[in-house]
């Protein structure tokens, strides 16, 4: 259920009648909308990560990295 | 002077404890002290981070952004575990590297012995430049080794910690018997060692008003006599045991009298030692309360109404119980050992420690004799007056002024021989340049085509160099600038050179302009810059040969040095070389990338100001509401023309990481994606970042890192549109609601500023923000400017056929009032349609059109539009109006009916009045701010009301008032960035909170 609210919506995106219809329709039971909407939120926004690692790097760091590289023995 | 103080001994574990409250007050008091006749930067591990803000707050004003120092370490680095033992190392050098990039004249550590149960890094070397002043708490673990020091792991750490405070260049001792004491011990010259002191708050004080004071304190806390008051930690030395059986030893009489209160957070393995004390002691449970921890404002009335204070320790570093139960108005007896008589500073009142009965005797002595205790009163106070914060702080002033006037370490031993010179050329070398080995043993090869492997031998040879020395051209995106880039090192130009500068692709040249000159380059045709000296370049400075220079070999050699000696990049580079030679090899990747941006981040910031204006909703998804209007067009005035000497730097938060939206930024300004990557933020401390975007689905999962930018130093900003889901909350959804409120109290508690589109708006947000609690990350609220939306300035060109027939032809029957917005209750259209009913009722023909795409919360009335009677005849509703059909209905129309219940600007009324179109609209404070005596208002809040009005208006037909001056778009992002822009000069704009 979880894994379909998004392709739903970007599904509905396509479909401004029927998404619009559904919508008036999920309004009227606020408890179902909030806990829908809170879904897609979940879903769509992964917390921001104050962690760095090697994957998510940025441009100065890299550069920094790349002359460390350089100078360490082959590991 | 320049005076890093580091501020780790507040920040760590020992924040809970005597070091952390020592650290911070001092802190406070040096900071008022000499914050004026010196340059003092904070120094905070940014690692630690669960205490920072608060003390952050606690050092504000002193401690703001441009007094603030965040350096980045490692995770896991805890001496503790045989695990983390790179992982500290390195942590050790990158911070070491980072407070060397200070060029400070003074780092001064307030807590060196820390490091062991948490993430604290305190080098173990002397920092390259300028004094290592640290302050000295106590040596006490070396009086008591088994205690103290039983497990090997923490002797070799403590050795090793106590090793690196003896080579500080000053220890600035918290009572003459811990001077003495490291004088003893650590074999140090006496001018090394200088004792400050130690002060007390001036929240320590006997309470104005005593009257019932007594029994409320004694209910709060459980206790139901008159007691004989302890307060301090449970160690073994604190001789809490001692005070017990002390008491225990007192007569029944007393003991029935008084009770025995012990304050302090307590372990299990201490509390059964002091249970086992009172089985002994044959003392009842009843007689010992135990409070646990007690907060400050507490601790105080504890103090003031207690008959006796006792501090039986045996060994302390200075005492600070006893001096604050002074301080509080409380009779005090202590021990007569180290430190204590400093702060007690009355013979009669000491005893020895390890002597029960004489402790007793004291004990017995005040609590019979009521002068003897109102004479150690009267001591107390006299006794606690001096000690003040800051007559600490400036013994300590004096001290670091009087080191620093003194001659400095003797520099490091340099190497034997010549420093070794590596020449990497890609032209022909100058005949001078031969010349230079009378200063260095010199290599010299031709550029590589390719960048050698690590094992390769150019690496190998390269590893080696003192000095690297280019010759050539070094154009961005060059050969010789990418081998520089991972090899630092000078340059000597190749002026005069007949070679011709290597071709550049047209992407690595649009790059290289956008890198050196930011948007505004790929607009023009800006070449691309030559390498200049910052840290991402490596190139530490580029020499151009002088042929009037007679010794061209010396002059280069003596630019040389200097720059190896003092630029940031020649640190960085050396740090370099001792981390591969040392611990990175035991590192895994993710360590490895948190050294590299740990380094990268320690580096002082070079280029341009930047703001990073936060475009995450609208490069994501534009869907053209009115928000994203003015994202567009401020954000796209601000890339064509950035405000002066700042680069402009959209960003994304995307999978829970900020990213430069260089792609939005790109198709923006109509230029081909692909030029730029889409990578990942570094921010620098003197960056801006502005929340232009109504960010308030992505907000919350950014704001953690969000807070720590704003730690680092970063200006925060947000702009706000408006706050009508708050004024008026039954036109919104609740979860809309809800987000909108959550959005709201995140960019308050985070910014230093707030933009609102309206003077009203900013004054609806001063209302709301005072009357609710916030809490601000810094303890501060945010100031709050405001600035106009722009009007596009557009002739109105009209189309008549652009107008449906059946709305062309009732125009011409009779009058049209005109809706221009949303369907959604606030706009009030129920209100106007039943309006223009009555008018119909009253014989007064007009027409009621709708141009307004379907909202929320508006189900009755699209039932009331959609089976209306005079639908299409004197009503009409267009949902989907393209602007053709708009500006043909503006020119048709009579005048804009604007019964808005709430606006955050009202963007409809403007685009009314450029087509000299007569607007009746409600008088809300932000229609008379933004349209000034233009419109005509009326009050009504009721259909019958607003039915009058209307009749009256179609009745006399006014002319509209001078229109107000609009500014267009150019002059509204310039407002917002001179808003924005005042707070990092620190100037002041009309504040409001």
């Amino acid at each position: 259920m979880k894994r379909l609210l998004t392709p739903l919506r970007r599904w509905l995106a396509a479909r401004p009648r029927l998404r619009r219809q559904l919508t008036l329709i999920v309004y009227r039971f606020p408890a179902l909308d909030m806990r829908l909407r809170g879904l897609l939120h979940a879903n769509e926004r992964s917390s921001a990560d104050c962690r760095v690692d090697a994957a998510h790097l940025g441009a100065p760091a890299r550069v920094v990295q790349a002359r460390l590289r350089a100078r360490m023995p082959s590991r | 002077m320049k005076i890093v103080l580091d501020m780790q001994g507040a920040q760590c574990q020992s924040r809970h404890r005597g070091i952390g409250r020592y650290s911070l007050e001092l802190a406070k008091a040096f900071a008022a002290l000499a914050g004026q006749r010196h340059d003092l930067q904070f120094a905070f591990n940014a690692q630690l981070d669960e205490a920072t803000d608060a003390l952050i707050a606690a050092l504000q004003p002193q401690a703001d952004r441009s007094h603030r120092l965040m350096i980045k370490s490692l995770p896991r680095v805890a001496a503790q575990g045989a695990e983390n033992t790179a992982r500290r190392q390195a942590a050790e050098q990158v911070m070491r590297l980072a407070l060397d990039q200070q060029h400070a004249d003074v780092v001064w550590y307030s807590s060196m012995i820390e490091g062991y149960v948490d993430d604290a890094v305190i080098p173990e070397l002397p920092v390259r430049r300028g004094l290592s002043v640290a302050t000295l708490y106590d040596l006490i673990p070396l009086h008591d080794p088994d205690a103290y020091l039983g497990h090997p792991r923490v002797r070799a750490w403590y050795d090793a910690k106590v090793k690196a405070m003896a080579q500080c260049d000053l220890l600035l001792a918290i009572s003459d018997w811990v001077r003495d004491d490291a004088l003893a011990r650590l074999q140090l010259p006496a001018e090394r060692v200088v004792t400050v002191g130690a002060g007390v708050d001036p929240r320590f004080a006997r309470p104005a008003d005593m009257r019932g004071l007594a029994e409320r304190t004694r209910q709060a806390h459980g206790i139901h006599r008159p007691y004989v008051l302890y307060n301090g930690g449970f160690d073994p030395r604190k001789n809490v045991a001692g005070l017990i059986a002390a008491y225990g030893a007192l007569p029944p009489s007393l003991r029935e009298q008084y009770q025995l209160v012990i304050v302090g957070r307590i372990g299990t393995e201490p509390m059964s030692l002091l249970s086992a004390a009172m089985r002994e002691a044959r003392l009842p449970a009843s007689s010992v309360v135990f409070t646990g921890y007690v907060p400050d404002g507490a601790l105080v009335n504890l103090y003031a109404c207690c008959e006796l204070f006792v501090f039986p320790s045996s060994m302390e570093g200075f005492g600070l119980p006893p001096l604050e139960a002074m301080a509080c108005g409380a009779p005090v007896i202590g021990s007569r050992t180290t430190s204590l008589p400093e702060v007690i500073g009355e013979p009669s009142a000491m005893f020895d420690p390890s002597d029960r009965d004489a402790i007793t005797r004291m004990m017995r002595e005040v609590l019979e004799q009521p002068a003897r205790a109102q004479a150690l009163r009267a001591h107390g106070a006299r006794q606690a007056r001096k000690f003040s914060w800051p007559a600490v702080a400036e013994r300590a002033l004096l001290a670091i002024e009087a080191r620093a006037s003194q001659p400095a370490r003797p520099p490091a031993p340099a190497a034997p021989g010549k420093p070794l010179l590596y020449c990497l050329h890609d032209t022909p070398l100058p005949a001078w340049l031969k010349d230079l080995e009378q200063h260095y043993r010199m290599e010299v090869t031709a550029l590589p085509t390719a960048m050698p492997e690590a094992g390769a031998t150019l690496s190998a040879r390269l590893r080696t160099a003192d000095r690297i020395l280019y010759v050539g051209h070094a154009a961005g995106g060059s050969r010789l600038s990418a081998w520089m880039q991972v090899w630092p090192g000078a340059l000597l130009a190749a002026a005069g050179s007949n070679a011709p500068p290597p071709p550049i692709d047209r992407i690595t040249r649009s790059r290289s302009a956008y890198a050196s000159h930011g948007y505004a380059a790929l607009l023009g045709d800006v070449p691309p810059a030559c390498d200049s000296p910052t840290p991402d370049s490596g190139c530490l400075g580029t020499l151009v040969t002088d042929p009037a220079e007679p010794e061209p070999a010396a002059a280069c050699a003596r630019q040389l040095e200097a720059w190896y000696a003092a630029s940031p990049l020649a640190d960085q580079t050396r740090a370099l070389d001792e981390l591969a030679q040392g611990v990175t090899a035991s590192l895994d990747e993710d360590d490895l990338a948190r050294v590299c941006d740990a380094i990268a981040a320690s580096m002082p910031p070079s280029g341009p100001r930047r703001w990073l204006v936060d475009v995450t909703q609208i490069a994501r998804h534009d869907i053209g509401t009115g928000v994203q209007r003015v994202v567009r067009s401020v954000l796209r005035q601000w890339l064509l023309q950035p405000p002066r000497d700042v680069r402009i730097e959209p960003v994304a938060l995307v999978d829970g990481h900020y990213r430069y939206a260089r792609h939005y930024a790109l198709g923006l300004l109509g230029l081909e994606a692909g030029l730029l990557d889409d990578d990942f933020v570094s921010i620098r401390a003197n960056d801006t970042y502005v929340g232009l975007d109504w960010s308030a689905e992505t907000l919350a999962a950014g704001e953690p890192l969000l807070r720590e930018w704003h730690r680092a130093g970063v200006d925060m900003h947000f702009v706000v549109h408006d706050l009508l889901p708050l004024t008026l909350p039954d036109a919104f959804h609740p979860f809309a609601r809800e987000l909108f409120a959550g959005w709201l109290r995140r960019v308050c508690t985070l910014a230093d500023r707030l933009h609102c589109v309206s003077r009203a708006t900013a004054d609806e947000l001063a209302r709301w923000m005072t009357s609710t609690d916030l809490p601000y990350q810094f303890g501060q609220a945010p100031s709050i400017a405001s600035f106009h939306l722009g009007v596009e300035p557009t002739t109105p060109r009209t189309d008549p056929a652009a107008l449906p027939s059946p709305l062309a032809q009732a125009a011409a029957q009779r009058p049209t009032l005109l809706m221009v917005g949303t369907l959604e209750p606030r706009k009030a259209h129920e209100l106007a349609l039943d309006a223009v009913e009555r008018l119909w009722t009253r014989q007064i023909d007009a027409n009621l059109v709708i141009v307004g795409h379907h909202g929320w919360l508006v189900e009755n009335l699209i039932r009331r539009l959609e089976g209306h009677t005079e639908r299409d005849r004197r009503l009409f509703w267009l949902a989907d109006a393209d602007d053709a059909t708009l500006e043909a209905i503006y020119a048709a129309a009579t005048a804009l009916l604007a019964p808005s219940l709430g606006e955050g600007f009202g963007l409809p009324l403007i685009e009314a009045a450029h087509h000299q179109l007569p607007v009746i609209a409600r008088d809300l404070p932000v229609f008379r701010e933004i349209m000034g005596d233009y419109p005509h208002y009326f009050r009504a809040t009721d259909a019958d009301g607003l039915a009058q009005s209307l009749a009256q208006w179609l009745a006399e037909r006014p002319q509209p008032g001078a229109p107000a001056p609009w500014p267009d778009w150019a002059r509204s992002a310039a407002a917002l960035a001179g808003a924005v822009g005042q707070v990092r000069q620190g100037e002041g704009v009309q504040t409001i909170v």
